[in-house]
């Protein structure tokens, strides 16, 4: 990954010889570094959002460009590798990405399964080739509206239902894996030890843009639990209540589902709680 | 004599057989792939050691690098790169000294390193910052004059045995000189932008999902990621060969050792040049010899 810093500080060039001058120009510098895999290979158990049992293989954090990919099985027996990628775009419309592929057979073929994309109020549901499956209006508000779109995502296959789960998981808010990075929290990379989400606060936003009533992983969490296919092929927007959150978390309740509920439990981490950019 | 020849002959491979694979170039603002031209890159080490680490194994693991990119098995081409001596007050900047220097536990706990590269990439085991001519248009554009290693040790520990938890620092001098001689990563993680193209002009793949890149992409020793324990890429693989060899074939740079703080530590003669040319001219004179004979003999 390159940082590509070009500096463009005209400075006075030395010649290529010692000590000698050399015409005036422009530097650039580029830092490129070597980015590394962190490897799990074991079961985990996470009670919250959802109680889930998921195989993680691995981890993979690109600070640099704000991405983060998850590799890991719904199961320790599930024979189908779900890869989710969470990314930022911040020049993009739907600035909040998550893509999900999977990779199965022998030899194992890899696959996009589906995108979902949001903005700070709107959401949409993409297939593999991008094409609209959903698009919801006001998800962060009381009265969020969908719309079908002509794309579709078959939802019957198991594989489906492996990466939903996964979803549920919500393995970004997982600090089991580690520290939590900080673009979740919509922050430029911090400075501190570990970069864990939390950190300073005066660091600038990624989405200085971002006024929806949900934070980030408010956003993901709402995705991961409202995105719903009923009969297996249509797709909708129908909240399920998480068994553990924060309405901090998602900037928000959820609208309808979750109703007056005020159950918040106590160990919910304190960097679930709503950024104001 | 036995360089020119080899040359030329690996300029016949690679114009028969075509390429065991591409590879990328890292480019200026205007799309420059950037080189070393005049200069080459002299290192030196930092003289704050990493307590995991005795100075001598950092060096040999530097070494044993730095002589699989200047070409053991590669009579090609003959990339000057070099081990100098120790430095202090080492630090990255543009100051006409290529360093290695750790990043040791507390080093990000102090706000004037908020902005250092070990600390905003802090999954990053090291960073390589090239500094280069950015000069659209001129002759000089994209010409490379320093390049300075920064190894992690803030939020990783290395090692040079193969111990399963660490990070192999013999792969991390392969990789970061690759950087240091110009080249960039085998996928983009940056989604935002025109992805780059390697040096057949095909877009660079984007990293993620991982699972699907193709073993080439994952395989090459400038592939970005790496994981604890692995030490398999501890040479230049072929891309990376093929790449020193055709960027570098009629480098002319040479190097007249250590040289004092402020220098670039390089300098390169008319003979130099001269011989460059001439080396070119043989070099291309034997293609051209080949691909005559291989087309009369169809």
């Amino acid at each position: 990954m390159n940082r590509v810093a070009t500096c463009a500080i005209a400075l006075a060039l030395f010649a290529c010889g010692p000590g000698a001058a050399h015409s005036a120009g422009s530097v650039g510098s580029t830092g490129s570094d070597d980015t590394v895999v962190q490897t799990y290979g074991r079961s985990f158990h996470f009670d919250s959002p959802f109680a889930c049992d998921p195989f993680v293989v691995e981890r993979i954090v690109d600070t640099t460009n704000d991405d983060a990919e998850y590799d890991a099985r719904a199961s320790a027996g599930s024979d189908t590798l779900v890869e989710q990628t969470y990314s930022l775009l911040p020049h993009d419309a739907y600035p909040v990405r998550l893509d999900v592929s999977y990779t199965r057979g022998s030899p194992p073929t890899t696959a996009a399964l589906w995108t979902i994309a949001l903005g700070p109020h709107d959401a949409e549901l993409l297939d593999a080739h991008h094409g609209v499956v959903l698009t919801v209006h006001g998800y962060d508000g009381a009265t969020p509206s969908a719309a079908v779109g002509t794309a579709t995502i078959d939802a019957t296959a198991d594989v489906v239902a492996d990466a939903r789960s996964l979803e549920r998981c919500m393995l970004p808010v997982q600090t089991a894996l580690g520290f939590v990075p900080a673009f979740f929290q919509n922050r430029q990379e911090t400075s501190v030890s570990g970069n864990v989400v939390g950190g300073s606060e005066d660091l600038p936003a990624i989405l200085p843009a971002w006024d929806g009533g949900r934070t980030i992983l408010g956003a993901y969490l709402a995705a991961a639990v409202c995105l719903d296919s009923g009969d297996g092929v249509s797709w909708r927007w129908k909240c399920e209540c998480p068994l553990a959150h924060d309405d901090a978390l998602l900037g928000a309740a959820i609208a309808s589902v979750c109703g007056d509920r005020t159950a918040i439990l106590p160990q919910v981490p304190g960097w679930w709680k709503a950024v104001t950019p | 004599m036995k360089r020119l020849i080899a040359m030329g002959l690996l300029a016949i491979v690679a114009g028969w057989s075509g390429r065991a694979a591409a590879y990328v170039r890292t480019r200026t603002s205007s799309g420059t792939p950037i080189a070393w031209v005049h200069g080459c890159l002299q290192l030196h080490v930092d003289t704050t050691l990493n307590p995991q680490m005795a100075a001598d194994r950092v060096k040999r693991a530097l070494d044993g690098a730095i002589a699989a990119w200047n070409g053991a098995d590669q009579a090609c081409t003959e990339l000057g790169l070099s081990r100098v001596g120790d430095a202090s007050d080492a630090r990255v900047a543009y100051d006409g000294k290529s360093m290695v220097l750790w990043r040791l536990p507390g080093f990000c706990d102090d706000p004037a390193n908020a902005e250092d590269e070990a600390c905003l990439a802090p999954d990053a085991t090291a960073t390589t910052t090239v500094f280069y001519h950015d000069d659209p248009g001129a002759a000089d554009d994209g010409e490379i004059e320093e390049a300075d290693m920064e190894l992690n040790a803030v939020h990783f520990s290395f090692d040079d045995q193969g111990a399963p938890d660490a990070i192999d620092l013999p792969s991390v001098f392969a990789h970061e000189l690759g950087h240091a001689i110009g080249l960039d990563h085998t996928c983009t993680t940056d989604r935002g932008a025109s992805p780059p193209v390697d040096d057949e002009g095909n877009p660079v793949p984007f990293c993620f999902p991982v699972a699907a890149l193709p073993p080439p992409v994952t395989s090459a020793t400038m592939y970005n990621f790496i994981v604890p324990g692995e030490i398999d890429k501890r040479l230049p693989g072929p891309d990376e060969q093929h790449a020193a060899c055709s960027i570098y074939a009629a480098y002319a740079g040479t190097c007249s050792g250590d040289q004092p703080s402020g220098g670039l530590g390089c300098s390169v003669s008319d003979a130099g040049r001269r011989s460059a040319a001439a080396m070119g001219l043989l070099a291309f004179v034997l293609v051209a010899a080949a691909l005559v004979r291989r087309g009369r003999a169809r």
